[in-house]
């Protein structure tokens, strides 16, 4: 019954840190929106929270750049266990536009997010929709559960 | 009144202030979702989604606890470990020592001793001590500087909550909670023969819950989350309790010295239908404040000590004039 008690906290009040990884900025202001009237992710007790410390979501968005990678690297171990990675946007997912056209790595970037942390639940799109982050983060949760 | 009463009634009464500050938060944090056209967290979840999230979350803040206590905690190698831990554990106890001595609907035997305001506020000043404590030892530059703005911003809130404080305990001629209490029931309540006291008060208690104008110790964005910025897990656990307690002993010392600790006149003290004012009342008390927190941007903190000179103390001070002023008129009100 107590892990019962547990499990269903953990579900009930997850708060997510958003971390930006370069990009073009489009994805965070959808992942913004969430929290916006219209979606208000609050009502499920999420809330966003701008401390990696009190995080258990941490949300990524860009393709991260060789300035932020090391930064990225520190957050992630910042955020305590129980902790699932989300990443959002095809950029975190593959490099998205980033890429270069004729197969060559780019100069800026250390890779997607998963060369560096091992990701949970990908998020796609370009920007994903809010409603589709709000999917993520409810799939995130479903492993957050079983943490 | 011997040893295990009183460590029975302390558990008591705090478990029931927590769960009252449980209720207090949650209203906050609904009051100011609805007014930015948010819903905030639901009181009943609709129907197709009760399986997967519970019927109603009005316990929301008592879930981030106990999710907080279930958490690996991590402690930073460059903070000074005995005291960064110990820095919550202070302000936990100072205020299961301040919520055994605020009587809830008149239920508390620590609170007719004389002198217990005086202890009361003492206990109160605990906590911000701790906070600025456990900033300044977690070897964060957001810490420091949100421990350096507490220590600022708590000369400026202190002052009106004593100076209004010991107004009423002048009204009723008495230091013992208690005995303000009863005396509001034989004459008025104070909230309105001394209005100016219940709101400078008032204003002092929004600075010590670090609500809106005046969050700047842990203003996000700015520093991060202040003093809290490198705590997590277990010990964010127990400064979420210490929120929780803090809000409901704050409201609940503003509902005694101001109206009467839920009291009716004609009625016993000791009567449930008591308890249950209190608490509406301090779910008024807490309305108005989260009115307060959703309408206003944050002050900077050289706003907030001028601010805090201009009205509240001012306001004081009128307020204890006309403790004296009423006296003389109405010596039958007062003491």
């Amino acid at each position: 019954m107590l892990i019962n008690i547990k499990r269903k906290a953990r579900v009930y009040s997850p708060w997510i840190f958003h971390a930006h990884a370069g990009g073009c900025n489009n994805c965070d202001i959808e992942l913004a929106a969430c929290f916006a009237p219209r979606y208000d992710l609050e009502r499920m007790g999420i809330q966003l929270r701008n401390n990696p410390r009190h995080a258990d979501i941490l949300i990524i968005t860009g393709p991260v750049t060789k300035q932020i990678s090391s930064s990225l690297r520190r957050i992630f171990d910042q955020v305590p266990n129980p902790k699932v990675v989300v990443a959002c946007g095809s950029c975190a997912l593959t490099g998205g536009v980033y890429n270069r056209d004729d197969g060559k790595p780019n100069y800026a970037l250390a890779g997607p997010v998963e060369k560096l942390i091992p990701i949970d639940v990908s998020v796609p799109g370009c920007p994903p929709k809010p409603e589709s982050i709000i999917d993520g983060v409810m799939l995130a949760l479903e492993k957050l559960k079983e943490k | 009144m011997d040893l295990e009463d009183l460590i029975l009634q302390t558990a008591i009464l705090t478990s029931a202030s927590f769960i009252l500050g449980i209720i207090y938060n949650y209203e906050v944090r609904k009051i100011s979702a609805r007014l930015q056209s948010r819903k905030g967290p639901w009181l009943i979840v609709p129907r197709p989604l009760r399986k997967s999230l519970g019927t109603t979350r009005i316990f929301q803040p008592l879930y981030d606890i106990i999710k907080l206590l279930c958490k690996e905690t991590i402690i930073p190698s460059t903070a000074r470990k005995r005291l960064f831990i110990a820095a919550p554990l202070i302000a936990f106890l100072c205020l299961v020592g301040a919520s055994a001595i605020v009587p809830i609907g008149g239920y508390s035997d620590l609170s007719s001793f004389d002198l217990s305001l005086v202890a009361l506020l003492y206990l109160l000043l605990g906590v911000p001590f701790a906070f600025i404590l456990g900033g300044s030892v977690s070897s964060s530059p957001w810490g420091i500087l949100g421990g350096q703005r507490e220590a600022d911003l708590m000369l400026a809130y202190e002052t009106p909550i004593v100076i209004g404080a010991f107004t009423t305990a002048m009204m009723a001629g008495s230091m013992s909670i208690k005995k303000i209490q009863v005396a509001q029931t034989l004459s008025l309540p104070y909230l309105i023969l001394n209005p100016f006291a219940a709101v400078a008060v008032l204003l002092g208690i929004i600075g010590k819950l670090h609500l809106k104008p005046f969050d700047i110790p842990e203003a996000e964005v700015e520093v991060v989350a202040g003093p809290v910025t490198e705590y997590s897990g277990k010990l964010l656990g127990v400064i979420e309790i210490n929120k929780m307690l803090l809000t409901s002993v704050c409201t609940g010392l503003f509902v005694d010295l101001f109206m009467a600790g839920g009291a009716i006149p004609g009625l016993n003290l000791h009567s449930p239908v008591t308890v249950l004012t209190y608490v509406i009342e301090g779910l008024l008390v807490v309305a108005v404040a989260s009115l307060i927190h959703t309408s206003n941007p944050r002050f900077r903190i050289d706003q907030t000590l001028e601010w805090y000179v201009r009205t509240p103390i001012i306001l004081a001070v009128i307020g204890l004039c006309w403790a004296y002023i009423l006296r003389y008129i109405y010596p039958t009100l007062s003491g």
